[in-house]
């Protein structure tokens, strides 16, 4: 029966160096846009940028600024975390994917793409990949899975 | 033991990542040019600035708009020009410019506390305060006097035309 399970699997790269080496990519994938999420979020919600951060919602007209501002926060450093661990990534990583598109549209295009609009494109695509997917073995979310 | 490796080796990335890249701010000025602008819009920038000092509005005008034409599409550029033609009169023409300085900095705390000022000159209290709601979460000292002119509904009452930043590190010329 093993014998039989077993080939479809590694041609999927489920088991074996494939599986390591996907996993590890994927693993690498989340680390870019987790740093980044956490270290903004951390800012946001106890680092002194809740005001800043509140001035930009509503220099671009986004509603109910000040409660934005703790629910980006939020979404950011929970995201972060999410995307760090493996745990709960690919739901955080679509409402990351989010965020981003919405900065693009809101702020960054006006500015350019050298500079601007490419930082936020590429966390973008990496929460993208991650969304379509998925953490990948490298993560706590294959702990909680039943084997 | 693989995941428990990796919680472990993850809860001690997660705080090194936590403490992050320290922003590193400082007072903010509008004579500032940034790296990578052409060094003939950087001079008639530069030139801008000494008719600005000047208040020679239509000299500086020009200048500033050479720079941009050269360019120099920088916010502080779009912002000094703004400040030029709300100056002599053109309300409507600066407020544009403050919006395009904006755009490309959305913080730009002097360009938002002259925009306030601009829509007040045209009477617009509404988006005077909008724009006042911004500047008193970036800049308290520039607020404080923000909001003495909105209360005063003179735009000019202790309009500063280098910024609190600025005005705090040497003596520019007084508006």
């Amino acid at each position: 029966m093993g014998q039989r399970r077993n080939p479809p699997l590694i041609a999927a790269g489920r088991v074996g160096p494939a599986a390591t080496a996907q996993g590890l990519g994927l693993l690498l994938l989340r680390l870019g846009p987790a740093a980044v999420f956490l270290a903004h979020g951390y800012l946001k919600l106890f680092g002194g940028h809740h005001e800043r951060t509140v001035a930009l919602f509503l220099t671009v007209n986004i509603p109910y600024p000040e409660a934005m501002a703790w629910v980006i926060g939020a979404l950011e450093l929970a995201g972060g975390l999410a995307l760090l661990l493996g745990l709960l990534a690919r739901p955080f990583a679509l409402l990351l994917a989010v965020e981003m598109a919405v900065a693009i549209r809101k702020v960054r295009l006006a500015q350019g793409f050298v500079g601007a609009t490419e930082y936020e494109l590429v966390i973008l695509l990496a929460c993208l990949a991650v969304a379509l997917l998925g953490p990948g073995s490298l993560s706590l979310s294959r702990a909680f899975r039943p084997r | 033991m693989r995941i428990l490796r990796l919680i472990v080796v993850s809860l001690l990335v997660a705080p090194a990542l936590m403490l992050g890249p320290a922003l590193a701010l400082r007072a903010a000025d509008v004579t500032d040019v940034p790296a990578g602008v052409s060094s003939e819009a950087v001079k008639a920038f530069k030139r801008g600035l000494e008719f600005h000092k000047a208040k020679q509005w239509p000299q500086a005008i020009k200048e500033y708009e050479r720079a941009l034409a050269l360019g120099g599409r920088f916010p502080e550029a779009f912002n000094n020009l703004a400040y030029c033609y709300r100056k002599v009169g053109q309300i409507d023409k600066a407020i544009e410019l403050y919006r395009v300085a904006i755009a490309l900095r959305p913080l730009f705390v002097q360009a938002h506390d002259y925009l306030a000022r601009a829509y007040l000159a045209k009477g617009d209290r509404a988006a005077a305060l909008h724009e006042y709601e911004i500047v008193r979460r970036l800049d308290q000292k520039l607020a404080v006097c923000l909001w003495a002119a909105i209360q005063r509904n003179d735009p000019d009452y202790h309009d500063m035309p280098w910024g609190s930043g600025a005005t705090l590190r040497s003596s520019p010329p007084v508006a």
